[in-house]
């Protein structure tokens, strides 16, 4: 990173350099924000929601297809349910879809990666080729045939894209971490004697982690509209289940007459995903990555 | 919102489209485009079952005898006929002069040939004659006289026989590859997968199943043709509403699926140059419930399901049509029995039922499947969830694929506890809705996706086929559909209105009872 310019206005004492830094970068800030928004509003969606009972096994056919108005700022669906109040409440399928899938993916990964990287060798060779013949393979044809030959649900769809999205994590820690191990505080470590556990989790991991960070970031995003993807094929989460990739796909039927049943949860993917690209994006030069 | 917008629209899309009349009713190349929710699969009429397949035989082919739309069989390759030996032996005499799409002339021995390929493949309707007709009594009778000599008396029989299309033996025997059949090889069925062989209205052109099929006029049509008859006909493949509005709109599609949403019938009725033609229909939209699995398997539990739906909803909204009165349709017809009353919601009888069922005060799920894609019929699925779980049984809604169905259908255990499925008789008598969907002797298919294993059931649908006169075949069928009313196998929603949109200058349909044969383009004519 490159010294930082002379801001305009002295920086307030007692600000930390980092967060002055990331607050330079506009973007960045919006991306932040909006993430932030999103999953503060998707926490407090039971209370926040205007009609939260319409999650569940509800219809209302005689309010079905009205435009957007006070009473319903999103309109509503076909069955006559509340368009805002699925969208706060997809949003939680589309976090949880996220957390799963990198939940269990970048620890895996993670793990694999650095074991692969540290030990080399015949470790080394074996997890490595096992990760490209899983990077080779597309992952919306895995998950779309992996859920398909089980039941198309929401938890199958996640353990399918857990299932390939390690391979990602696995591959950026082996290059990091065969890149600093033969860096001196590494071997003077192991000189004094510190333990295979300690080397890994300790010296290297804390090295590494803001890599990790960014990418994680700039994935979740990409996890959310993979995850978006399959609902819109029917591989997504169950009706009654609010999800915003079921939504855009029925709302789609109806297009253009009845429009506000796809644009607006089309939009709400539109936006979370924009807040986490921009903030990894921010990230990326905060903590100037390289790699990715 | 929109109002304004959508009017203008209207007026561009009928400015079009009167050019486009202008341009078609000049021209030679008058021709109809419609649109399909699924793909053909078969179009070989010993294997044809569903809508689409119907559509393409009854089209491509001539069958032995037609069905008026009150149901009456009525002659049609066959001139005329007669019944012997005690209800076992019919004798047609075929029409002479009629040709094939390749000059050949249709004679007995094509009959002949026809029924016996049938028989021999033992798919699509095959089953029908299936222990009441061996090949050795399809025999030939001087030049031009077909004989079926039937193994037993058989009352539906001749109401069978519009299922029986006649094909080109000699341009079959021409095409056929090796096979199980002896010296009839394959039967040429590698042949008809994308060629017909058939003397009706229409020819295949192009069919490239799934993207791009044609139908060509047969010129040399026996019936003659009416005035502004259609040249082309070609079948796209969508089953999404906008699309079809879509298309609708820039004039490149003129006649819709019965399948479209209500919605996206009145968008098409508010097109200047469109209209919605509906015909009252026996198809009834079912809830196939799985009699063989629980908490299904249950009689109790049905009914409790069966009091628990809000039918109006349907029948007045999501699917709009008539309240069925039983298990057959249309109600009031010559052999529904009147005592059978309508459904309607009654949630304490609801509650009541399943207190009396072997499940009472158990946590109780149920898996729902309906045609993925189709968005009255997840409208239903919706509905069917909130009415049920007000009596506690949660709903698990799966949609899936047509095909995905029929295969879940093949296993008593993977076969969903209830199914939106519809199901139409496929000729005209009470035998094809009993007899296919109750008998559990009869092969299994979608249509029996209730599992019900009840001998009495059984047994009156064999004594109808035996009875001979209406008197007692309407006491049999009257005591059967009461028994299978209590039964509650399939729970009717609502009977089907067949619905198209189409443009105005479109004019001839006719309503059918039998599957797909009101889409006969022979009917179909362009007057301005």
């Amino acid at each position: 990173m490159t010294a930082v310019p002379t801001p305009r206005g002295a920086r307030r004492t007692g600000e930390h350099p980092g967060w002055y830094r990331f607050r330079k970068n506009r973007p960045a800030l919006i991306g932040l924000g909006l993430v932030l928004l999103i999953g503060l509003a998707t926490l407090l969606a039971p209370w926040i929601a205007p009609y939260p009972h319409q999650i569940g096994p509800f219809v209302n056919f005689s309010a079905a297809n009205q435009p957007p108005s006070w009473a319903h700022l999103m309109g509503t669906d076909t069955a006559g349910r509340d368009v805002l109040t699925r969208v706060l409440f997809g949003y939680r399928t589309s976090f949880l879809l996220m957390l799963v899938v990198l939940g269990i993916g970048v620890p895996l990964g993670v793990l694999l990666g650095l074991a692969a990287g540290y030990f080399g060798g015949w470790t080394e060779a074996i997890l490595m080729r096992l990760t490209d013949v899983f990077l080779a393979l597309p992952p919306l044809a895995v998950v779309l045939a992996v859920t398909s030959a089980l039941a198309p649900s929401l938890g199958t769809a996640m353990l399918a894209l857990a299932a390939l999205w390690w391979t990602w994590y696995a591959r950026l820690v082996h290059g990091l971490v065969r890149s600093i191990k033969k860096e001196d505080f590494i071997l003077a470590a192991r000189r004094s004697g510190a333990s295979t556990g300690h080397i890994l989790f300790r010296e290297i991991l804390p090295n590494i982690i803001s890599t990790i960070a960014v990418k994680i970031t700039l994935d979740a995003g990409f996890v959310i509209l993979l995850g978006a993807g399959l609902s819109f094929l029917g591989l997504g989460a169950r009706p009654p289940t609010p999800d915003l990739g079921t939504m855009v796909a029925d709302g789609a039927n109806y297009l253009p007459e009845m429009w506000w049943e796809a644009i607006f949860p089309g939009f709400a993917i539109l936006v979370l995903i924009l807040g986490f690209n921009l903030l990894g994006d921010g990230l990326r030069d905060y903590f100037d990555v390289e790699v990715l | 919102m929109g109002r304004g917008k959508r009017y203008r629209t209207g007026r561009w899309a009928a400015a079009l489209s009167i050019a486009l009349m202008g341009f078609s009713a000049s021209g030679l190349a008058r021709s109809l485009t419609l649109n399909a929710v699924q793909t053909f699969g078969t179009i070989d009429p010993a294997k044809m079952t569903d809508y689409t397949q119907y559509l393409a035989v009854v089209n491509l082919y001539d069958d032995l005898v037609y069905a008026s739309p009150s149901g009456k069989i009525i002659p049609h390759l066959a001139s005329s006929w007669t019944v012997g030996d005690g209800g076992k032996a019919y004798t047609f005499k075929i029409r002479p002069g009629i040709r094939f799409h390749d000059g050949m002339p249709l004679t007995a021995a094509d009959v002949v040939y026809s029924m016996r390929r049938l028989l021999a493949i033992d798919q699509g309707p095959a089953f029908l004659w299936q222990g009441v007709l061996k090949p050795s009594g399809v025999t030939q009778v001087g030049s031009n006289q077909v004989r079926f000599t039937l193994i037993h008396p058989y009352s539906p029989f001749l109401a069978t026989l519009p299922l029986l299309f006649v094909l080109n033996e000699k341009q079959l025997v021409k095409h056929q590859k090796s096979g199980p059949y002896g010296k009839w090889g394959d039967y040429g069925q590698s042949w008809l997968l994308n060629h017909d062989a058939g003397s009706g209205p229409y020819t295949l052109r192009t069919f490239v199943d799934g993207s791009q099929v044609t139908f060509q006029r047969f010129a040399g049509y026996w019936m003659g043709w009416p005035k502004g008859a259609f040249n082309t006909v070609n079948v796209i493949f969508t089953n999404n509403d906008s699309t079809v509005l879509s298309l609708a709109r820039t004039g490149r599609l003129q006649l819709t699926s019965q399948f479209q949403a209500p919605e996206t019938y009145k968008t098409l009725a508010s097109f200047p140059n469109w209209k919605v033609v509906k015909a009252p229909s026996n198809t009834i939209f079912y809830l196939k419930l799985n009699t063989q699995k629980p908490p299904t398997d249950s009689r109790r539990v049905r009914w409790a399901i069966a009091y628990a739906i809000h039918y109006a909803t349907i029948q007045h909204s999501l699917y709009p049509g008539a309240a069925p009165r039983g298990l057959l349709a249309p109600p009031g017809s010559a052999f529904s029995n009147p005592n059978i009353p309508e459904l309607h919601q009654d949630l304490a009888k609801a509650k009541a039922e399943l207190a009396k069922s072997r499940y009472a005060g158990k946590k109780l799920h149920i898996t729902l499947t309906y045609v993925a894609g189709t968005a009255f019929e997840q409208q239903v699925a919706l509905l069917l969830q909130s009415d049920l779980a007000k009596i506690g049984i949660q709903v698990s809604i799966v949609p899936a694929p047509w095909n995905r169905i029929t295969q879940l259908a093949t296993s008593k255990s993977q076969t969903p506890n209830a199914s939106e499925v519809f199901f139409g008789p496929t000729y005209p008598s009470p035998n094809s809705v009993f007899y296919t969907q109750y008998d559990s002797n009869a092969p299994h298919t979608w249509a029996s996706m209730a599992w019900l294993h009840d001998p009495q059931v059984n047994r009156l649908i064999v004594q109808a086929q035996d009875a001979s006169g209406f008197a007692q075949q309407k006491a049999i069928y009257d005591k059967l559909q009461a028994i299978l009313f209590r039964l509650m196998p399939d729970v009717p929603l609502v009977v089907q209105t067949y619905e198209y949109g189409m443009l105005k200058s479109i004019h001839g349909y006719t309503y059918n009872p039998i599957q797909s044969f009101d889409m006969n383009f022979h009917n179909l004519y362009w007057a301005p």
